[in-house]
């Protein structure tokens, strides 16, 4: 029996392991961290979601809109799945992309607040980290709101690209702080210290920054007020100001770096005002036609008079936009990335003209400020497939996870988007919340809910001081102006309220706050 | 930040709140050491019987005019957005030569009004309540803010 084991390494052992050690590069490749990410054979097509925000289905040529504001998309929807009826869950970016991202309304999520961040229980069942076992995840927004949620993911994220970097000018405080520091740093900095409305929280620092960025900008904007005759479109809440064909040579950028197969949200300002169109495009649409008149609403907030002017500016900042949509399809196409990617082209809410309100965060939630683009293009798609099924926003992450053949997970209060005319449930229940007078932390007092299943939309406005316990009804298919309400003589009144009134107290029970 | 306070407890969680206000309480307490540290600069190059032989009267004088006139232009910075850059250029020249004309003429007030002098004194005296709060929260959020940049 042998009792002394050899223990040095052979000359023939050590030659084994030297040649071993020559597949160590490999490692890294076949680590779960490199996995992901890796082209298996090109098996995965690729996603994209291109968000513009402020975007309202209401005002493409697509949809039916008298002015034509869209070829692009056009073209782009003759290959593509046309969702007709698709909207948002709120009326402002914050509640709206965390509905979104997460596919739960703003009642689950609680960023129903400007400022709001997703509750804690919530931001794990985000799209990132859904999709993050077989995608390499990218996002970029230029929305500081929108970006601050996405920092809430961020280790999901394999790039997170700075919301300033498309910038021609302005650059955000936050975005100069280290990843974990970001959220902290865009309350106290850019949200109070140097916030661009008043009161603001430094007194005499901020304006030695203002100051600062005034002269940057006039001396950058010398050689651009031919191109931007009434200025250069910029971000409202910051100093931030691009040039939309800028903004997209730097997504096209983007998205060829990109390793493969990956999962990109990109959500980009226009054509959220300031209604910016450069000079191609300024004055496109004088051709003085107007919608029918509204009458205003109890809760509209403004004077209707300007109306017509700022319509027909946001109309040419639509169409500028479309434009530069076209560049990035034509661009897509020939690097041969259309073809083997999905491509989704939405918006997180609408605008409106209307009622007593220009604009958007408003307790109003008529369609234009809800019924939100929805196109979808599929790798080899030849045939537009148009769908009046109504969808919803929180839908978009259940198909994506089918797409990749991934589990949808149960707190997902969406659906998989049908692909055919006819399919889903019609009558299926589609949501929409506004609350931003309330605390997250409590019960909602002061609400607009509404509710759209099938042709039907009700529609209750909740402890408004001057409109207080309301429903409206309307019929969108006859009456897709929603101009009269039917609500006392609609014989579905009853019905939809019961479910309405059900999901009223459901989502104020102390155990979702 | 009291004008903001409702909101913020109605959108954030304690530990944010907290954090928001050291990094404010921080920021608050640099501001104020740099502005110090220019009234202490002019006192410097100015001949002392302009503003260093009554640096607390004048000083204190000049801080509550300068965060007056500050608090007054906020709001009106955005229309300035349209302003030619030669005009903009002129703004912070005239700014500075508007504060030095206004130590002289306050040095000649406060030499012809001495019992302005005493007032202005007493009430700095009486501030100083607040510094005895105000500072020690600032030098606290700043180890803080070290030490979540160590850590």
């Amino acid at each position: 029996m042998e009792t002394n084991r050899k223990t040095e390494l052979s000359r023939r052992d050590f030659l084994k392991l030297a040649a071993g050690l020559s597949l160590t590069p490999l490692v890294e490749k076949i680590s779960p961290e490199g996995l992901r990410g890796l082209n298996l054979g090109g098996l995965l097509p690729n996603i994209i979601i291109l968000i513009f925000d402020t975007l309202s289905a209401y005002h493409l040529s697509l949809y039916g809109y008298p002015r034509n504001t869209c070829p692009n998309f056009e073209r782009f929807a003759e290959k593509a799945n046309v969702y007709h009826n698709h909207h948002s869950a709120a009326s402002f970016t914050t509640p709206s992309t965390a509905s979104l991202l997460t596919s739960t309304y703003p009642w689950q999520h609680r960023a129903y607040t400007l400022d709001g961040s997703i509750r804690p229980h919530v931001v794990p069942n985000n799209i990132f980290r859904l999709l993050r076992e077989k995608y390499y995840t990218a996002a970029f927004t230029q929305n500081i709101f929108a970006d601050k949620l996405l920092f809430q993911f961020d280790q999901y994220l394999d790039r997170h690209q700075a919301s300033d970097s498309l910038n021609f000018i302005g650059n955000t405080i936050y975005n100069n702080l280290p990843s974990e520091e970001a959220i902290a740093g865009f309350r106290s900095f850019d949200r109070f210290l140097f916030r661009r409305d008043t009161p603001r929280g430094s007194l005499l620092m901020s304006i030695l920054y203002d100051f600062t960025f005034l002269l940057r900008y006039r001396l950058a904007f010398r050689d651009l007020t031919e191109i931007y005759p009434i200025g250069m479109p910029g971000i409202k809440s910051s100093y931030a100001h691009f040039t939309v064909d800028q903004v997209m040579g730097g997504v096209m950028s983007l998205l060829e770096e990109l390793r493969a197969p990956f999962f990109s949200y990109i959500h980009l300002m226009p054509p959220h005002s300031p209604y910016r169109p450069d000079s191609h495009f300024h004055k496109m649409f004088n051709d003085g036609w107007e919608p029918q008149p509204k009458e205003r609403h109890p809760l509209g907030d403004g004077n209707q008079t300007n109306y017509p002017g700022k319509r027909q500016t946001y109309d040419e900042f639509i169409a500028n936009i479309d434009y530069e949509f076209g560049r990035l399809l034509d661009h897509l196409e020939k690097i041969g990335l259309l073809g083997n990617s999905y491509l989704i082209l939405t918006s997180d809410h609408g605008e409106l003209f209307e009622r007593g309100h220009r604009g958007h965060s408003t307790p109003i939630l008529f369609e234009p400020l809800l019924h939100v683009p929805l196109i979808i293009s599929s790798p080899g798609q030849e045939e537009r497939k148009d769908i009046h099924a109504q969808t919803s926003s929180v839908d978009l992450l259940p198909t994506l996870l089918h797409i990749a053949g991934l589990p949808i997970p149960g707190p997902v209060e969406g659906q998989i988007l049908p692909l055919q005319d006819g399919g889903g449930n019609p009558e299926r229940n589609i949501w929409a919340l506004e609350a931003s007078s309330n605390s997250t932390f409590g019960p909602m007092h002061e609400t607009t809910l509404a509710l759209i299943k099938g042709t039907h939309k009700l529609v209750y406005y909740q402890g408004y001081k001057n409109y207080k316990d309301q429903y409206e009804l309307y019929n969108l298919e006859n009456d897709p102006d929603e101009l009269v309400d039917r609500y006392t003589s609609d014989p579905r009144s009853g019905e939809l309220k019961e479910i309405l009134d059900q999901k009223s107290k459901e989502i104020n029970q102390p155990n979702t706050y | 930040m009291f004008y903001y306070l409702p909101s913020w407890l109605g959108d954030m969680y304690t530990r944010d709140i907290l954090i928001l206000s050291t990094n404010v309480f921080t920021f608050a307490l640099l501001e104020s050491l740099i502005i110090l540290g220019g009234m202490v600069l002019l006192a410097l190059l100015l001949p002392a019987r302009f503003f260093k032989d009554k640096f607390v009267a004048q000083g204190g004088f000049l801080a509550v005019l300068v965060s007056l006139a500050a608090y007054l232009i906020h709001p009106k910075l955005v229309d300035a957005l349209p302003l030619r850059l030669l005009y903009l250029v002129q703004i912070p020249i005239i700014a500075l030569a508007g504060i030095i004309i206004l130590m002289v003429l306050l040095s000649f007030l406060f030499d012809r009004l001495p019992g302005l002098t005493r007032v202005v004194n007493a009430f700095a005296k009486g501030m100083t309540i607040f510094a005895y709060i105000y500072l020690p929260l600032g030098l606290l959020s700043l180890f803080v803010v070290l030490l979540r940049i160590i850590f």
